[in-house]
């Protein structure tokens, strides 16, 4: 069962690595049509999973604002090209963005049905009685 | 704030973003003949629409927010009409600068974006609602 828990871990850090790029990706869409603006987005799953979590400033206070996305584990990509690069510097494709957002839903729910599965798995091991 | 409902948060503010856009669209296509009140006076000058991120520190992310409303500093063509009452002592009318076709492909472009940053906001509650799913049995 240790690794039926293991996965329970790396799942939730999957989604919680989903949520996060999909909120980069609301960004660049935001930004879509702002003179000058760069898209951003995270590196690839396996190997944020690599990466060592970094300790985040400490709010001893209750003034402190703590940019909780800015503690994330997972490390951005500097080097996303886009696709093209409008007049006004601007380098967000909405297409690309688009793709790139669709593609992370469906990864989403990939890791939740999996997570779902893997319960009923576990319910079915309890329920032996009969 | 979980990453999810930042997304909806940043998608909303590209919604307000691009409908305010679109009104500067409509601004200027309702004003594409409003000339000048006396002989001689400019008539409507094309208003304009800037961008800017605008870094949001409890959310750690950019949200979009508008730079600056401007005009458009183009030079307004002249008409020859001298029975119309702007026009000046040589007959002439100075005619807005606003191109419709600049606009409808602006507006085009606005709608667009807007459609975008709806369908992210789409998917942020469709990731949202997977999640409470998870709770079912």
């Amino acid at each position: 069962m240790i690794e039926g828990i293991n996965l329970f871990e790396t799942m939730s850090q999957k989604l919680d690595y989903l949520g996060v790029r999909h909120t980069l990706l609301a960004q660049n869409v935001a930004n879509a049509d702002t003179p000058g603006y760069k898209a951003q987005d995270l590196k690839s799953f396996s190997e944020a999973l690599r990466t060592v979590k970094p300790a985040g400033m400490l709010a001893t206070h209750n003034m402190h604002m703590v940019a909780e996305q800015g503690n994330t584990t997972y490390r951005e990509d500097r080097r996303v090209e886009g696709w093209e690069v409008e007049p006004s510097g601007n380098q967000i494709s909405l297409e690309e963005q688009m793709i790139e957002a669709a593609d992370s839903v469906s990864q989403y729910q990939l890791a939740t049905q999996l997570m779902k599965k893997h319960v009923s798995m576990l319910k079915a091991t309890l329920s032996t009685r009969a | 704030m979980d990453p999810i409902s930042a997304a909806m948060k940043i998608a909303s503010s590209g919604l307000e973003a691009q409908s305010l856009r679109v009104r500067m669209v409509s601004e200027n296509i309702a004003n594409a003949s409003s000339f000048g009140a006396a002989p001689g006076a400019d008539p409507y000058r094309r208003k304009t629409i800037v961008f800017q991120p605008d870094f949001n520190r409890a959310l750690g992310a950019d949200l979009v927010t508008v730079k600056k409303i401007g005009v458009d500093p183009g030079e307004f063509t002249l008409s020859y009409d001298p029975a119309h009452p702007a026009a000046n002592a040589d007959g002439y009318v100075k005619v807005p600068n606003v191109n419709p076709l600049i606009e409808m492909t602006d507006m085009r472009e606005a709608t667009r974006s807007y459609d975008a940053n709806l369908n992210l906001i789409e998917q942020a509650r469709g990731m949202a609602s997977a999640t409470l799913a998870l709770l079912e049995r």
